[in-house]
């Protein structure tokens, strides 16, 4: 019941962003980037549903033919860095997605009751925390494998203690503005919308932290690509192509520039929004 | 006649981007005499404060002086490299602020903050700095002045504090004063306490004062001559008592008018119909006609310059013309 | 003050305590049977049962538990299965030179990020600092290990300049330093660059100058001094970043510290010395966050009087 309102409201607030949208140019571009991630994510299989291998076009450097090149078993890296992105993008959206659910009801029950329950939810979530968060994925990605749902879980655990400190602190705010309203509210009952009226309270800082962990997501996840203990291959992803062009870079440097620059440009599609969105709420706040 | 020992003429501030300025001071007029101590009166938004702030120095962008002149002893501050006005600062010309909790920084020692004034313009070192720190302090009336300077300004009350600004503005003898509303942030008690501190001060040091505030009880307590500012002009410059018994131009007597004495109970208070116009606001006239009770049709024509009246004082009214005030 | 940091050690403690149990319960959950690892898939079963009897593997939780404790307690970390050492040998030579990268980058960081704060704080209108904070941007969204390999390949492939693997010299430290400290100067610059913002247009700002100060004793005396709590702050919550960073880097540079040292023990899947290893990250991280709160305390008087 409180999932769906929640998403519901999630869209309007989208919609109503959208409608500033205009207003500032980093969000613009960087909504733009993203939305260019995301049908990239969708149709580049459908674009590319077999890359073939070319032993006799091994390692070119980006022609007429291969905008990006070849890499060292003769495929078009343009293909494989296209088909590439969806790996990452999905793990980053998934994770941090399914992070926010899990850490949602921690994050609010800590923040809204306060006390013990608060102080056990804290611990553990700052303990968890002590972890740097590659170190930490390092080993949940030993747990979990390295498939793309062991990759995406791993990117939700890493998140969520972060998730639930941030939404906790957003929904102390919250509750220390309007709990005098609160207390004008009688009856238990109405404690469930107050619950609706602080998630939509909080939903605009949300947004911007979970922009700005995806992005997080997306460095862990590529990095966990590039140590080898992501996705195996064939199956392509941005960190692991790029590990490849480590051991080729002093002859076929494109191989390495592509890809990195793609995993770059995904997180500053996503730092873009998150920045973006700040200022958006910020600006709103001071009007 | 004593020494003018600040001299301004014509002053124009503004503020703005380029192409869209709003002028906030204008053409500004008056001098100090050595040893005097002035009053500069207005209400929030009449200029007083940008004037100040013109004098120090520390107009900053998007502000700037459009025009007029700014002689003290005879040099024009306008034209003044950075440098030398930096120099001049604290050293000759002096300011303490309203508030005195913010003005000082919280991270450092008030001891510190003492002793790097003197250090930067008598190049007194460490021990040195201290002796006449204690002195100081003593001098503005702070208790056990070794205990203090080792404190943080939040350790200290708000007329201390206020004492500790003045003793920092006043540690290498400068010959002006200007202080914007030193009093408005202190508690009445201390309010008295601290003009009398600073009536003394001026007095033994022959310095020149500024005294920038709203309040025209502090006027009466501690200057000798006022000018009156309204919407970034200079409205009335007249000795403090002709001022308070006779003042001529409308907005003073309204703004006089409008001190509830003790013993009067009236039904209402009185105040100023309509509103300060707006620095953007075009008007073609005086500023103040709208609400003045002794509107001419010329007041909506063209703004009045100062006329002299009656020996010593100036008045920016149409019905000063000739020198004399019309009724 | 004292009270402060006696408090702080208590609660360091504690910190250290929940983490070495989470610790534990993370390295229950990782897959792979210690006793096959450590003898090889031919052994027999007896072999491996009584392995597993000897390592304790056979006794309820809780007693494992307490054991795993009291080793740590007294310094025990087990021995490695891939080093064939204890595992405090093999991790003891490793400690410094990770350290020592961690702090070539902070002191990087801050040496360039806090004056280009300063100054895009200050003169945040002019044409060099808007170009500064554009080049933060692209700091902030290029991976660290992607900046790496650019990096050696200009420096190292095309201008023959540095050398691309670690190799004990100075100049092999500066590539690496680079490397992690890129992000990490574009958050302190513009943590830097916010906190000087807000000072600037403090009365206390405005009064130092009204007192004649130099310039200089104005923005360093009495903007940036006020602004470093924040910035400190920062510091401290980016402490995770500079241990995570240093995994990647290190693998890639061959650098001989705790990170390289942290992938070879994953990849042999030896546990003992993972748990080690971690053991030393948390603590690091921990440690750096006391520190961060008494620098916090030292620089701001108001909290160190509370």
């Amino acid at each position: 019941m409180i999932l769906k309102t929640d998403f519901r409201q999630k869209r309007g607030f989208a919609h109503g962003l959208i409608r500033h949208l205009p207003g500032h140019a980093g969000l613009t571009a960087g909504c733009i980037i993203l939305l260019f991630y995301a049908i990239l994510s969708i149709a580049g299989p459908m674009i590319y549903p077999r890359i073939p291998e070319n032993l006799s076009n091994v390692l070119k450097s980006p022609s007429a033919a291969n905008w990006f090149g070849t890499d060292e078993l003769g495929r078009d890296l343009l293909a494989r860095v296209f088909t590439g992105v969806r790996i990452d993008f999905f793990i980053a959206v998934g994770g941090v997605g399914l992070a926010y659910f899990v850490a949602l009801p921690f994050g609010l029950f800590a923040g809204y009751f306060g006390g013990k329950v608060d102080r056990a939810i804290s611990v553990v979530a700052e303990s968890m925390l002590t972890f740097p968060s590659t170190v930490l994925a390092i080993f949940i990605v030993t747990i979990f494998g390295s498939s793309v749902w062991g990759l995406l879980l791993t990117i939700t655990v890493t998140q969520s203690p972060q998730l639930v400190r941030y939404i906790r602190g957003f929904v102390i705010q919250i509750r220390n503005m309007e709990y005098i309203e609160a207390a004008n509210a009688v009856g238990s009952r109405l404690s469930f919308i107050l619950l609706r009226h602080v998630l939509r309270n909080t939903v605009g800082n949300t947004a911007v932290v979970l922009s700005l962990l995806a992005s997080e997501a997306v460095l862990v996840a590529s990095a966990l690509g590039f140590l080898g203990l992501g996705v195996q291959p064939p199956t392509p992803e941005l960190g692991t192509i790029l590990s490849r062009g480590r051991t080729y870079f002093t002859i076929a440097p494109h191989l390495m520039i592509f890809p990195g620059l793609f995993i770059a440009l995904l997180i500053l599609g996503f730092n873009l929004v998150g920045d973006g969105l700040r200022d958006k709420i910020d600006s709103k706040r001071t009007r | 006649m004593t020494k003018q020992i600040l001299q301004i003429d014509g002053l124009s501030v503004s503020f703005g981007q380029m192409g869209e300025r709003t002028t906030v001071v204008k053409d500004v007029s008056f001098s100090v005499g050595e040893g005097e101590i002035i009053g500069l009166v207005g209400e929030s938004g009449s200029g007083k404060s940008v004037t100040a702030k013109a004098v120090m120095g520390m107009i900053k962008k998007p502000g700037a002086i459009d025009s007029g002149s700014i002689l003290f002893r005879d040099r024009e501050l306008t034209k003044l490299p950075p440098g030398e006005y930096r120099k001049l600062r604290c050293r000759e010309i002096s300011m303490i602020f309203q508030e005195p909790m913010t003005a000082l920084n919280p991270v450092y020692t008030i001891g510190e903050q003492f002793a790097e004034t003197v250090h930067t313009h008598l190049g007194y070192q460490k021990k040195q700095a201290l002796e006449y720190g204690v002195q100081m302090l003593a001098k503005v009336g702070i208790s056990m002045p070794e205990t203090r300077l080792r404190q943080y300004p939040h350790e200290l009350s708000g007329g201390m504090r206020q004492r500790m600004m003045i003793a920092i503005a006043l540690s290498c003898s400068p010959s002006l004063l200007i202080a914007d509303e030193p009093t408005t942030a202190l508690d009445v008690t201390i309010q008295a306490q601290i003009l009398e501190l600073m009536k003394d001060l001026c007095h033994q040091n022959d310095m020149s004062t500024i005294v920038v505030t709203h309040d025209m009880g502090v006027v009466a307590e501690m200057c000798t001559r006022v000018m009156v500012m309204y919407a970034g002009r200079i409205v009335e410059i007249s000795p403090v008592e002709e001022l308070f018994a006779d003042p001529i131009h409308p907005y003073t007597g309204a703004l006089l008018r409008s001190i509830p004495r003790i013993g009067e109970h009236p039904e209402l208070l009185y105040t100023i119909p309509g509103s300060i116009m707006t620095p953007g606001q075009r008007h073609a006239g005086c500023r103040f006609s709208p609400r003045c009770d002794w509107r001419l049709p010329r007041c909506d024509e063209a703004e009045p310059p100062i006329f002299a009246v009656n020996g010593e004082r100036q008045v920016r009214c149409w019905r000063c013309e000739g020198g004399a005030a019309h009724a | 003050m004292a009270n402060y940091v006696l408090r702080r050690m208590i609660y360091l403690i504690f910190q250290v305590f929940l983490v070495l149990s989470l610790m534990f319960i993370i390295f229950r959950l990782l897959p792979g049977d210690p006793a096959r690892l450590v003898l090889g898939p031919l052994a027999s079963e007896a072999e491996y049962a009584r392995y597993r009897m000897q390592m304790g593997l056979n006794d309820p939780i809780s007693v494992q538990y307490l054991r795993y404790l009291q080793e740590l307690m007294t310094g025990n970390l087990g021995s490695s299965t891939s080093y064939s050492q204890s595992v405090a040998a093999v991790i003891l030579p490793r400690i410094w030179p990770t350290v020592r990268l961690m702090l070539c980058s902070l002191g990087l960081a801050v040496f360039i990020g806090v004056p280009a704060g300063v100054f895009t704080g200050i003169y945040p209108d002019s044409k060099v600092a808007k170009g500064i904070m554009g080049l933060w941007v692209a700091l902030l969204a290029v991976p660290n290990f992607w900046l790496g390999l650019l990096l050696v390949q200009l420096f190292a492939v095309r201008l023959n300049l540095l050398p691309s693997i670690f190799a004990g010299t100075l100049l092999s430290m500066v590539l690496p330093t680079l490397a992690i400290a890129s992000r990490l100067i574009a958050l302190i610059a513009r943590m830097t660059r916010s906190a000087v913002m807000e000072v600037a247009n403090e009365d206390y700002v405005h009064f130092a100058q009204a007192k004649g100060l130099y310039q200089w004793a104005v923005v360093v005396r009495h903007i940036l001094r006020p602004a470093l709590p924040p910035i400190i702050t920062m510091i401290g919550m980016q402490a995770g970043y500079l241990l995570g960073g240093s995994v990647v880097i290190e693998n890639l540079f061959s650098y001989p510290g705790m990170g390289q040292l942290l992938l070879a023990a994953v990849s042999a899947r030896d546990y003992a010395l993972m748990q080690g290893i971690t053991l030393f990250f948390v603590m690091t991280f921990l440690l750096i966050n006391l520190l961060v709160d008494l620098l916090y305390s030292q620089v701001d008087p108001r909290i160190r009087l509370e």
